[in-house]
């Protein structure tokens, strides 16, 4: 009952920076920008139910579900908003729909049971149960009965430019600094399946990282990573918007071979694993983009 | 006071044993848990209890509401370790109860109650960070391969950590298993351990490859073949602390509130009087205060 | 140090200074934190001419083994023949005071302190004070943040007042540091400095030093600076308080950072202390009502919980005139925490108002926390209610707090349920034994019944503390009945709680209602069919035999016990032995 849940605010800062702070410290206004989260416990089973229907019927969904939470980034002016949210990332799992991973005791059960399966005439279940999903947010744009707004689309195209290290790189105060749980599953303890966005606001650009990393114990790993910044120093009316994504997987004896950490500690959470893949890189890359939003 | 009776103070204090003491603990225990069936008679009344996971200050809170043993007869239903920060001295706690007060309590093991799973889910790296040395894990563990498999009460409700198994049909079968072992990664021990139910019809198949799921008619079945009304087990985490299922022949209870101290659950106990009259309670993670853990919030870090 | 091995009876030695320069850190650990055997073991002079020395050149080692190193060395005096050697000492540390681990460096403060309080004068001339110098002027920032530990301890022992000068000189140019991390350790030395020196000294020197810390553009260094506040004001006289402190305070709690602000907001009841009620009101009031109304929670907490502090040093016309108000507000604030801290500490301001005032305006304050949504804010109200009974009387405050008691006795969280059970025996003596019994009788009866085990447990503790309160005979009538009728409950858990308020009430009613009514229902639990209610039994018996005659504790209640010992349960056959074993003993006795 005396739980914080709001993000770090750096008040100060944040004056200085002549922007506001949101009520109930939920976020920022800041360059035009409403940065907000909200970090709730997670769905009680009722939810999941009503969640389970909206999702195609869904077996199953991770057992820590934070179907309240969100970060959201709305640009009032041009009515960009970007938001990460749970189900949002559930639809995309569902409609990846992704052939099962087999687990590392997988052959050996099999094959201890060949007789009780078939006596039991049991059924094989098959979805993907590590809650991978290819979601790398939610975009649209709010109108707000703005008529000015209202007609545009927006959408991501490719770009050679990449996002301003420097920039990011740079001691400047974090304004605003939050991390949301969006769900996690423990694959009854085969591994971890989690889904986290971290935000970070500062005086001349914002950044947000969404991570999806999944760990099957003795299988495989994955990272998918999608990084977005939009840089304010720029004196244009739209939001510069850039995104990157970048994905990583790879299964143990794969990545080890190419020099990659064994299975282990390395691999304990998604920091350590998106070390450990730095060594095998670019074996385990499949996929890496960097695009601008482009709004007309 | 007896070595026993100061053990249990001192792990009510949620210090741990010194290594000695816990070998000398894990020995008795062995004594005691060598003599119980795979199915463990337990007599009503009993407070029933699901996974605590290492969190010992919510373990105080359960046994605020529940009562104190051996006042309140107590059956935990396994996952006593990993996860939580304080799996040794939750164990070592429930054990030492359970060597003082055999009848009072009965511990039956979970699927974390295994050398392969704590490797990985924390509870070896706990005793290595607090011992200094693996040897206390290597008693808890050794302790784990007698721990009983399941429990019938007044022969009407049966208990077991994750559900059925195709293998198994009659209690007879679970009692004729060699269970002084490592969980297996097959047979009927791993899949007591192991499986969910699930709303289907007959026996599923985890998408994993590995685990069964068994639907509300073979629930029936079961539970007709053995004459018993209920199936009580725990292993997953279910929201509200309990959640009936097939037309209430099956509940699942949780007894680690705030799981992992940020999932913001409530947990619950199963309260079993004489009559066998069924009541539930729940309860909400030890506040802050109680714990000694501070409010994490967030630091702000220079991610990439 | 070669030849120490050939030395038969120095072999375990070797060993340690050999494990000294281990490859493995555990065993180098090992040998350090057994520094003191091997000193003993080579002797005062060896230990001088080669261990100290040797020691001296390890400094680049793990920080475990320099943090082991570090302590072990502020306590070895002893082991180099006395405080006359002790100089030797400093140098090993004086190398641990630049490293650059905080944890390393603090231990090297904290041992080089200690051993300087042991150096003869001679030794603080010729070695200290060179030493902090040497500190002064590193060149790496890491040692003078150390020197900063270091000069009030230095200026402590020196003995010469052109060495205090020195000391103070070195304190004034590290308070100006280019570094802010040395500036930072120079804030957070400034009481200690402030402590050691005259009182002359301290308003033309520090208190200037201390101004322009409080000025400093880096937040961290004014946090630390405005921490100074309450001690230096309780140092300086009230005038120099006045000009100095007092400024620097009423800038401070409109400073940038609300962190500066939420520490002034901790700092200002010591200032009121030492200014006193008349000078504070005009000086103090008006920054504090600002720190109130803050902008930002934290401070505002910070701020809320002191206000009790500052009120109670304030005379009550101010307190009601300026600062009830702000009160009012912080009541209703948006932050539960705000409301939390303010409900922790509004009812110790009822002393400082009076009885009326405390009425007119403290108590819609309370009800209204007591009726917060939040459990912890009413919960630190109802701990409190004791002092505003003290001040207001139990009639009123019966009357406008009953109903909100006979909500919270219901409400949905245990603990707030508990606190209410806890403040009931206080409740009981102010009401009186009729009004209480119409009031809250039943109330106390249904605790028994709670679903939460440890409410039960303190309901059965009430009872004891209610019957001690109104006597045997209102106890007779109103307790033993009713509790007694509750021990059919068909649930032994709801059994259990009956047998243990039984016993709980023994001691507190007349020798004829223990036999006649309460032991026969006690009695008969032994033939319960749960072993745990028999257990119980046994251990209710047991604290009955010292409250009976010795005829009736050998005639029913040693049968009793003899009959539950030769059951089958392992349990009811232990609690039963235990409990015959008492009985021999208080028989016997």
């Amino acid at each position: 009952m005396n739980r914080r849940t709001s993000g770090t605010i750096d008040e100060p800062a944040i004056k200085a920076a002549g922007s506001q702070i949101l009520d109930d410290n939920t976020g920022v206004l800041h360059k035009g920008w409403r940065i907000e989260t909200r970090k709730a416990p997670i769905s009680k089973d009722a939810e999941l139910d009503a969640y389970k229907a909206t999702l195609d019927n869904a077996k199953n969904l991770p057992e820590q579900l934070f179907g309240d939470s969100f970060l959201r980034l709305s640009h009032a002016a041009s009515g960009v908003c970007l938001e990460f949210k749970a189900l949002d990332a559930l639809h995309a799992w569902r409609k990846d729909d992704r052939p099962p991973v087999r687990v590392g005791t997988a052959q050996d059960w099999m094959k201890a049971r060949q007789k009780d399966v078939e006596a039991s005439g049991a059924v094989t279940f098959e979805y993907d149960w590590t809650y991978t999903t290819s979601y790398k947010g939610t975009l649209r744009i709010e109108s707000n009965g703005d008529a000015s707004v209202s007609g545009r689309t927006a959408e991501w195209v490719p770009t050679n430019e990449q996002m301003d290290r420097s920039l990011l790189m740079a001691r400047d105060p974090i304004l605003f600094f939050d991390e949301v749980p969006l769900y996690e599953s423990e694959l009854d303890d085969n591994g971890a399946s989690q889904l986290a966005v971290k935000v970070r606001v500062m005086p001349e650009c914002w950044f947000v990282l969404l991570r999806f990393w999944l760990r099957v114990d003795g299988v495989l790993v994955r990272l998918y990573e999608t990084r977005y910044m939009a840089d304010f120093r720029a004196s244009s009316e739209q939001p510069q918007l850039t995104r990157e994504v970048r994905c990583c997987e790879g299964t143990f004896d794969a990545l080890h071979a190419a020099g990659a950490p064994p299975d282990g500690p390395a691999y304990r959470d998604a920091d350590s694993t998106s070390t450990a893949l730095q060594a095998a890189a670019p074996i385990g890359v499949t996929e890496f983009c960097t695009e601008r939003l482009h709004i007309s | 006071m007896s070595d026993l009776d100061r053990w249990i103070e001192q792990l009510k204090r949620c210090e741990p044993l010194a290594e000695k003491n816990v070998k000398v603990l894990c020995e008795k225990a062995l004594e005691v848990l060598v003599e119980e069936s795979n199915v463990q008679r337990v007599d009503a009344p009993v407070t029933i209890c699901g996974d605590i996971h290492g969190q010992f200050f919510d373990l105080m809170e359960l046994f605020k509401v529940g009562g104190e043993c051996p006042q309140t007869n107590y059956l935990f239903m396994g996952d006593f370790v990993d996860r939580g920060f304080y799996s040794v001295e939750t164990f070592l706690l429930l054990l030492a109860l359970k060597v003082r007060y055999p009848d009072r309590i009965t511990l039956i093991r979970g699927n974390h109650e295994s050398r392969q799973i704590t490797q990985v889910y924390g509870f070896y790296d706990e005793c290595l960070r607090k011992y200094g040395s693996v040897n206390v894990w290597r008693y808890c563990t050794d302790i784990f391969d007698y721990l009983s498999l399941s429990a019938l009460i007044d022969n009407r409700i049966f208990c077991v950590h994750g559900g059925l198994s195709p293998a198994v049909s009659t209690l007879d079968q679970i009692r004729t298993i060699d269970r002084k072992q490592e969980v297996p990664h097959d047979g009927a021990m791993c899949d007591l351990l192991w499986s969910d139910p699930e709303d289907i019809e007959g026996w599923g198949l985890s998408p994993r490859g590995a685990g069964y799921l068994f639907g509300g008619d073979i629930c029936t079945n079961f539970n007709h073949t053995n004459k018993i009304e209920l199936i009580c087990r725990a292993h997953q985490l279910v929201t509200e602390g309990y959640k009936w299922m097939f037309n209430d022949q099956l509940v699942t209870v949780w007894s680690a509130p705030n799981y992992c101290y940020r999932c913001g659950n409530v947990a619950a106990i199963l309260e079993l009087d004489e009559h066998l009259n069924k009541s539930f309670k729940v309860f909400e993670a030890a506040p802050q205060d109680v714990r000694g853990v501070p409010a994490k919030k967030a630091a702000p870090d220079y991610f990439l | 140090m070669e030849d120490s091995k050939t030395d038969d009876g120095l072999y375990p030695i070797a060993i340690l200074i050999d494990e000294l320069k281990n490859e493995d850190v555990a065993l180098r650990l090992n040998s350090v934190r057994r520094l003191s055997t091997i000193a003993l073991a080579l002797g005062e002079e060896r230990t001088r001419r080669e261990l100290i020395p040797f020691i001296s050149e390890s400094n680049d080692d793990e920080d475990e083994v320099l943090l082991a190193l570090a302590e072990e060395l502020g306590r070895f005096i002893p082991y180099v023949g006395g405080p006359d050697y002790g100089h030797i000492l400093l140098s090993p540390l004086e190398n641990l005071c630049s490293v650059e681990e905080t944890v390393v460096r603090d231990k090297a403060v904290q041992s080089l302190g200690a051993i300087a309080c042991e150096l003869p004068a001679k030794s603080i001339s010729e070695f200290l004070v060179p030493l902090v110098k040497r500190l002064a002027g590193g060149e790496w920032f890491t040692s003078r943040i150390s020197c900063c530990g270091l000069l009030p301890v230095a200026h402590r022992v020196s003995r010469q007042e052109s060495e205090q000068q020195e000391v103070r000189g070195l304190y004034r140019i590290l308070s100006q540091d280019d570094t802010p991390m040395v500036r930072r350790a120079a804030a957070q030395n400034l009481s200690a400095m402030a402590e050691t020196v005259e009182q002359d000294v301290l308003s033309q020197e520090i208190c200037p030093i201390f101004i322009k810390l409080t000025q400093d553009d880096q937040d961290s260094v004014r946090l630390l600076a405005v921490q100074c506040c309450g001690p230096l004001a309780r140092t300086l006289s009230k005038s120099e308080c006045l000009s100095s402190v007092v400024p620097v305070v009423q800038r401070f709690a409109q400073d940038k950072s609300w962190r500066v602000r939420y520490n002034v907001a901790q700092q200002l009841y010591m200032l009121c202390a030492a200014l006193g009620a008349d000078c504070s009101r005009v000086e103090i009031v008006p920054p504090f009502l600002k720190l109130l109304r803050d902008s930002e929670a934290e401070v505002r907490v910070a701020a809320a919980s002191k206000v009790a502090s500052v009120s109670n040093l304030l005379d009550a016309e101010t307190v009601i005139r300026v600062v009830l108000p702000c009160v009012k507000v912080l009541a209703a604030d948006s932050s539960q925490y705000v409301r939390s801290a303010l409900a922790a500490v509004v009812m110790e301001m009822a002393p400082a108002l009076g009885k009326a005032a405390t009425i007119e305006h403290l108590l819609p304050v309370f009800l209204s926390l007591l009726k917060d949504d939040v459990p912890d804010v009413r919960l630190n109200i109802i701990s409190k209610l004791d002092q505003v009974n003290q001040v207001i009387g139990i009639d009123l405050l019966g009357e406008s707090l009953m109903p909100a008691i006979e909500n919270l006795a219901d409400d949905n969280h245990w603990r707030v349920r508990l606190a209410i059970i806890k403040y009931i025996p206080l409740l009981a003596t102010q009401l009186g034994a009729d009004v209480f019994q119409q009031q809250l009788g039943q109330q106390c009866m249904r605790w028994l019944e709670d679903q939460v085990f440890c409410i039960r447990e303190a309901a059965t503790q009430n009872l004891q503390k209610l019957a001690a309160e109104f006597g045997p005979e209102w106890a007779k009538e109103h307790l033993v009945p009713q509790v007694l009728a509750m021990v059919n409950n068909s649930h032994y858990l709801y059994r259990m709680t009956i047998l243990t308020a039984v016993a709980a009430l023994a001691p507190a009613v007349s020798h004829e209602v223990l036999c006649n009514s309460m032991l026969p229902v006690v009695i008969s639990c032994a033939k319960d069919k749960v072993p745990n209610i028999k257990f119980t039994v046994a251990k209710m018996l047991e604290r009955l035999v010292p409250l009976v005659d010795a005829a009736v504790a050998e005639h029913t209640i040693k049968p009793c016990l003899m009959e539950l010992a030769d059951d089958s349960d392992a349990d009811v056959q232990f609690f039963a032995q235990h409990a015959l074993q008492s009985c021999e003993v208080v028989t016997a006795a």
